[in-house]
């Protein structure tokens, strides 16, 4: 029975620490829904919390996809980054966008309802084609670009929309509806906040490795990077991803490998292998009584 | 039942780990490689209607986007073509049917001008573009009806979103085909009033017209004459327009002999030439009496003082950094005005309004990084003409060149000392703010007003051995017009209190392999064959403990007697039985093991073992009484067994 745990325990390990992650939205996920594409093109880090918001936040893009809900402090450590000449891409269909553009006094809203065109799309209505590219990105080479079950903008205040639907979209309450509200509806505006700016993108799938090489969606996520400066440091808040058991067990791996890092514990570390790799020494007397 | 237990729990951790996120109300994303093609009846017949109104209203321009439009729409390849031919013939019909109502309303403008010949050459273009809009509307239909035809769309249910669109797109093509019965009608009434008015006792009239100088200045006189007649008879007070490029300039009256006379500055357009024409509506009195009359063309040749506007330069421009932009102006060999009005926009808002000779100069604003559009207007003035010109500019920010020097090699837990240097095309950058990160640690500094940088990147413990790691080092000036500049670096990373560990763990487990390899030697010494093993033999010497290097007998030391006499034993044991002895079996279990071979010999060989135990590990030591009873046992055995075996 120990032998049969051992296996299964050394299994898991080697499955947490080496296996790719099949989740949502994973940096490390090469499958067609990771962002291990976006991590190729843009570069980002991926951060497991949002505990700090430094003096000069210019030049950083935080891109979030919230698929669990901010904590005060977390939307109040937003709110200073972007403050501080940070630029925020926010981008959600049907997760908790709202609440932090609500926290953040953003008259912008995610519709609830999804965004369906069955006449401009790629392969069906789900994969609205937006062909309304305003010209700051058609001047980075965009011309249309694809969503995959996104939702639509409700704008509000006096900002800049970037994309929109056709006339021929619209939105549904839904998967099973047939009709609703006709379109066209922005799914990309952006805002100024101070020294900083919000993006925001009605569809996170935007940026997954499948979307990447439909119509110019990488030129349009790059164009939106571009929106804090040349080079912009990029970083991807991993915090509000929702994830397998198979990510929390690496999140849980990685925060174990930085404690086992610490210096106290690896002299504890190193001090309990050479105490190991001693015993049989020790136990000599014993041995030499075998044959 | 225990692989099969691996087995399940196995699959149980798979389970448990490859599970994803829960589902939300909608699907939040889909593989769009697998997706599955669905097309839309609906919105395709939906299209096709609004092509229609398009075309009803005349509005090529729309049908063009449209068809634009549909190369990015989801359509069945099988349709690709006739959806084409729709929106290609659907675009001509929309052009000939905006000639063709405007060809109509000149042919009515004509009649009302009681010209019925061009009236005439009007409708025949009007009959022919009618032709060309039936073939065109055979061309749309037959596309539709395969269109509607893939889905079975005029066979669906009815109410259904699918027959609805069809039932409105037939709707919208009997408003097309009224729309083309209408303007044949229009046409026909058309050739029925020229046929009446040629019919009637209606008298032509004739008009010609004269212009002096046929070439001037902008602004300057010309003087125009004519006469208007019907049948060599000059008709007086009659109106006579004087049109410029089709437009009425100005009217005079005939005199009584049918002449007239007028002046007229040209208009401040600065075209090289301008067609100018007499017209003749019988009006009041003359209608029903004349028909009217339009003279032959006249063309005037228009001078004016060219204006050029040239601007130097630009390149690219920087935020944050002031930039000046100078313009001229330039009349060739024309006098020189003493001043010209200049308005300057950038991105459609106006930058400056001024008065100014023949060079300017206008700053920049500050703009964000991105393409920006710049504009400059001069106003005409008099014989001057107007200039314009337009750039894009470029705001970009400046490259960002970084060069470190790294000592290739990183020693954990110590640090390492990087230096560099960062400039730009605007020289070498002051307090910009650099970034080292290697791994987890990171490190900043700040740049001298030469540029240049030192800094210590502090490491730490790590679980790393030793390899290759990327040195990531980010530039941030304070200078707007600088861009931020990145560069990685591949650095060798040692840990060397992990490399050591190992070292010495390695160093400890060779040092007890070697112990272990050592021990057994003594253990068991070189085994010769077994005849020749000889049987012990105590020597009195031994004994008596007087000697530590006696023999008991060949190759067995005195302080090992028993030792060397029990191995000999089980030696002699081991090549009369043909016994074998598993490894790590303790002295007590190899007696055990042995004793169904030994027979009666068991017993002695077990008081043996035990008197070998008392020597290994008993805390006092084996007396020499021990050791002879040890070296009687041996002797009985070995003999004993031998005869047994022999």
């Amino acid at each position: 029975m120990p032998l049969i745990l051992g296996i299964v325990l050394f299994v898991s390990w080697l499955s947490i620490a080496f296996y790719p992650s099949k989740g949502d939205y994973m940096a490390t996920n090469t499958g067609w829904n990771g962002l291990r594409g976006l991590a190729q093109s843009v570069g980002p880090r991926v951060v497991d919390s949002i505990d700090a918001a430094g003096q000069d936040e210019k030049g950083k893009v935080l891109i979030s996809i919230p698929g669990q809900p901010f904590t005060q402090q977390e939307s109040d450590l937003i709110g200073a980054f972007l403050r501080n000449g940070g630029t925020l891409l926010l981008a959600d269909d049907f997760g908790y966008g709202n609440q932090i553009l609500e926290a953040l006094d953003v008259q912008i809203k995610f519709t609830t309802d999804a965004l369906v065109d069955p006449y401009l799309n790629y392969r069906n209505q789900w994969f609205p084609r937006i062909m309304d590219i305003a010209p700051d990105m058609q001047a980075a080479g965009v011309r249309s670009i694809i969503l995959n079950h996104a939702s639509a903008l409700e704008v509000t205040g006096p900002y800049e929309i970037l994309a929109s639907s056709s006339d021929t979209s619209y939105l549904v309450a839904d998967e099973a509806a047939t009709e609703g509200l006709k379109g066209p509806f922005p799914v990309a505006a952006r805002a100024t906040l101070g020294r900083g700016t919000v993006i925001v993108v009605s569809d996170a799938s935007l940026l997954v490795n499948s979307s990447m090489s439909l119509d110019d969606n990488l030129a349009f996520v790059k164009a939106l990077v571009s929106f804090a400066g040349e080079n912009p440091e990029v970083i991807i808040d991993g915090s509000h991803l929702s994830k397998t058991p198979l990510d929390l067990a690496r999140n849980f791996w990685d925060k174990a490998k930085g404690l086992m890092a610490a210096p106290y514990i690896q002299v504890l570390l190193v001090g309990a292998i050479l105490a190991l790799t001693s015993i049989p020494v020790w136990r000599k007397g014993r041995s030499n009584g075998r044959l | 039942m225990t692989g099969r237990l691996l087995f399940a729990m196995l699959l149980a951790t798979a389970a448990v780990l490859g599970s994803v996120s829960p589902a939300t109300a909608f699907s939040a994303q889909d593989d769009p490689s697998t997706a599955p093609w669905v097309y839309d009846g609906v919105s395709v017949l939906q299209k096709h209607t609004e092509v229609i109104s398009y075309v009803i209203l005349a509005d090529n321009a729309a049908v063009a986007e449209l068809q634009d439009q549909a190369s990015h729409a989801n359509i069945p390849p099988a349709l690709r073509g006739s959806v084409s031919d729709f929106l290609v013939a659907g675009e001509l019909m929309a052009t000939q049917i905006k000639n063709i109502k405007s060809d109509l309303s000149e042919a009515g403008r004509y009649l009302s001008q009681f010209r019925p010949a061009d009236a005439q050459a009007k409708s025949e273009s009007v009959a022919l573009g009618l032709q060309q809009a039936s073939a065109y509307l055979a061309t749309i239909e037959l596309a539709s009806t395969q269109t509607a035809g893939w889905w079975n769309a005029r066979m669906a249910n009815v109410g259904s979103p699918l027959r609805l669109a069809s039932d409105d797109l037939d709707a919208e093509f009997l408003r097309l085909r009224r729309l083309l019965d209408f303007l044949l009608a229009q046409n026909i009434a058309l050739r029925e009033q020229e046929q009446g008015m040629n019919a009637g006792t209606l008298r032509a009239t004739e008009l010609t017209l004269n212009a002096q100088p046929d070439t001037a200045y902008v602004g300057d006189d010309v003087d125009f004459s004519g006469t208007l007649t019907s049948s060599g008879t000059g008709l007086g007070g009659k109106s006579i327009t004087i049109l410029v490029d089709g437009s009425p300039a100005f009217t005079v009256l005939t005199a009584v002999d049918g002449s007239y006379l007028g002046s007229m500055a040209i208009p401040y357009r600065y075209v090289s030439q301008m067609q100018v024409e007499a017209l003749y509506v019988p009006a009041d009195r003359d209608l029903g009496l004349y028909l009217g009359s339009q003279s032959p063309g006249v063309k005037l040749n228009v001078l004016f003082y060219q204006t050029s506007l040239f601007l130097q330069d630009i390149g690219n421009s920087y935020p944050g950094r002031a930039a000046s932009v100078r313009a001229t102006l330039s009349y060739g060999g024309a006098p020189l005005p003493a001043e010209r009005s200049v308005q300057v926009q950038w991105d459609g808002v106006l930058l400056a309004d001024m008065k100014t000779g023949q060079s300017f100069s206008f700053d920049l604003p500050d703009s964000a990084v991105g393409t920006h559009r710049l504009a400059i207007y001069v106003t005409a003035q008099k014989r001057y003409s107007p200039a314009s010109l337009s750039r894009d500019v470029n705001v970009v920010n400046a490259v960002t060149t970084l060069r470190l020097s790294t000592p290739g090699m990183v020693l954990l837990p110590f640090g390492a000392n990087i230096k560099g240097n960062a400039s730009s095309s605007f020289g070498p950058l002051e307090n910009a703010r650099v970034k080292i990160q290697l791994g987890k640690w990171e490190t900043t500094a700040l740049t001298r007003p030469d540029g240049s940088f030192d800094a210590r990147l502090n490491t730490g413990f790590s679980l790393t051995l030793i390899g290759g790691q990327d040195l990531n080092t980010t530039v941030l000036p304070t200078e707007r017009w600088n861009g931020a500049a990145r560069r990685t670096d591949r650095m060798v990373v040692v840990n060397l209190v992990n490399l050591l560990a190992l070292l010495a763990a390695l160093a400890i487990v060779a040092a007890y392999a070697w112990r272990l390899r050592r021990n057994l030697a003594r253990i068991r010494p070189p085994v010769p064959a077994p005849e020749s093993v000889p049987l012990p033999v105590p020597v009195a010497s031994n004994l008596q403990g007087d000697s530590e290097t006696q023999t008991l007998g060949p190759g067995v030391e005195s302080r090992q007697t028993l030792a060397a006499l029990y191995g000999a034993v089980l030696r002699a044991i081991l090549s009369f039985t043909a016994a074998v002895i598993g490894p790590s079996r303790t002295l007590r279990e190899v007696a055990d093991d042995l004793a169904p071979k030994l027979g009666p010999f068991a017993g002695p060989f077990r008081q043996l073992t035990l008197l070998l135990e008392k020597d290994l590990y008993s805390p006092s030591r084996v007396s020499d009484t021990d050791t002879a009873a040890g070296a009687e046992l041996g002797r009985t055995i070995t003999q004993g067994v031998g005869r047994a075996n022999r």
